[in-house]
């Protein structure tokens, strides 16, 4: 019983942090995509920019390495480097927020595609079912970790889900493209 | 013959020493209501839409590599623009964290979280000239100048 109420209560806390966490996320008063910014069809048109899409990646990871930290510390400024950890936890949350964005925003319009289409594999759309609830389950654990203990451990993590990203993004194209060809 | 990029490349930017710098000055030829670039000098020698897309290019690159700039090289850049501007650092420093400025900067069709880094790494860089020059206004003889982007060009500040 014990044991049951212990989980329970870390359970909660964890959805807390969460919660805390995707508010965090909120609209930026940057907002470059303009009014009609859809990220859903961003998505699918931006399948083919895959190289545009990796540099982005590496000039936001390039950010969260030690070079940055260690510059601040040696200006030994407690507010110069109180700032460097707010600034660069909040990049790293928006990005988490929009890259969950962006995977549902994906599997949504997946979803629209095989309403319409007539030959569809079911181990295909399993799999990418899969693939989505773990990418999710991932992006929630990456930001409840970058709140808790910053974005320290965010570039390993940051890539494996950028991969399944891009793969999920690939796949819900082609698994269905055929489909709705016919 | 050069094209438009490389004719904008070798002539104008290369006699520009930052590319903060650059960046502003690039930004600077965008219409702010129409998102276009406009370049009289090599509209004249091309077209106008390949100076347009010279322009736009170059842009974007400028925008990559400020981005993509350890804080230790950004704060540097910008030090040497607010030399050249001729301002008081102060006035100069007041302006950009106030009316953020550098905003205009960022190119239209850039991913959201590069600009939201590269205005955060702008905000980051200011402070840390803000500091630099209240370290000065404290102990003018002893301070130290802001440290230069060669890593092995750093001064030790603090053991």
């Amino acid at each position: 019983m014990i044991y049951l109420s212990l989980l329970a209560a870390l359970f909660l806390f964890f959805a807390l942090v969460a919660t805390i966490a995707r508010s965090f996320q909120g609209e930026s008063d940057l907002n470059f995509g303009g009014p009609h910014f859809d990220q859903e069809a961003i998505s699918l048109e931006s399948g083919n920019d895959d190289a545009n899409d990796a540099l982005n990646l590496e000039i936001f990871l390039r950010a969260f390495g030690d070079d940055d930290q260690r510059f601040v510390d040696t200006l030994g400024d407690l507010g110069l480097q109180r700032l460097l950890a707010y600034e660069r936890k909040r990049i790293a949350l928006r990005w988490i927020g929009r890259k969950t964005a962006e995977a549902k925003g994906i599997m949504r319009a997946h979803l629209r595609r095989v309403r319409e289409a007539v030959d569809l594999s079911v181990s295909a759309e399993i799999r990418l079912a899969l693939q989505y609830v773990e990418l999710l389950t991932l992006f929630e654990f990456l930001s409840v970790s970058v709140f808790i203990f910053g974005p320290a451990g965010l570039q390993r993590r940051a890539l494996r889900t950028n991969a399944m990203l891009s793969a999920m993004r690939h796949f819900g194209q082609t698994s269905v493209s055929g489909a709705v060809a016919l | 013959m050069l094209n438009a990029y490389e004719d904008f490349s070798s002539r104008t930017l290369a006699r520009i020493p930052t590319v903060i710098e650059r960046l502003i000055y690039i930004a600077s030829t965008r219409d702010y209501n129409s998102g276009l670039y406009h370049h009289e000098g090599l509209a004249s020698r091309f077209t106008a839409a390949a100076a347009a897309q010279a322009l736009q290019c170059a842009h974007a690159e400028a925008f990559q590599t400020v981005s993509a700039m350890p804080l230790r090289q950004l704060s540097h850049e910008i030090e040497e623009y607010m030399k050249s501007s001729r301002e008081e650092s102060a006035a100069f420093l007041n302006a950009w964290q106030k009316l953020e400025p550098y905003r205009v900067a960022i190119p239209l069709d850039v991913d959201a979280t590069i600009a939201e880094l590269f205005v955060s790494n702008v905000k980051i860089a200011l402070a840390i000239l803000r500091l630099h020059l209240l370290k000065q206004a404290d102990h003018p003889s002893t301070a130290l100048p802001l440290p230069s982007p060669g890593p092995r060009s750093l001064p030790q500040l603090r053991n």
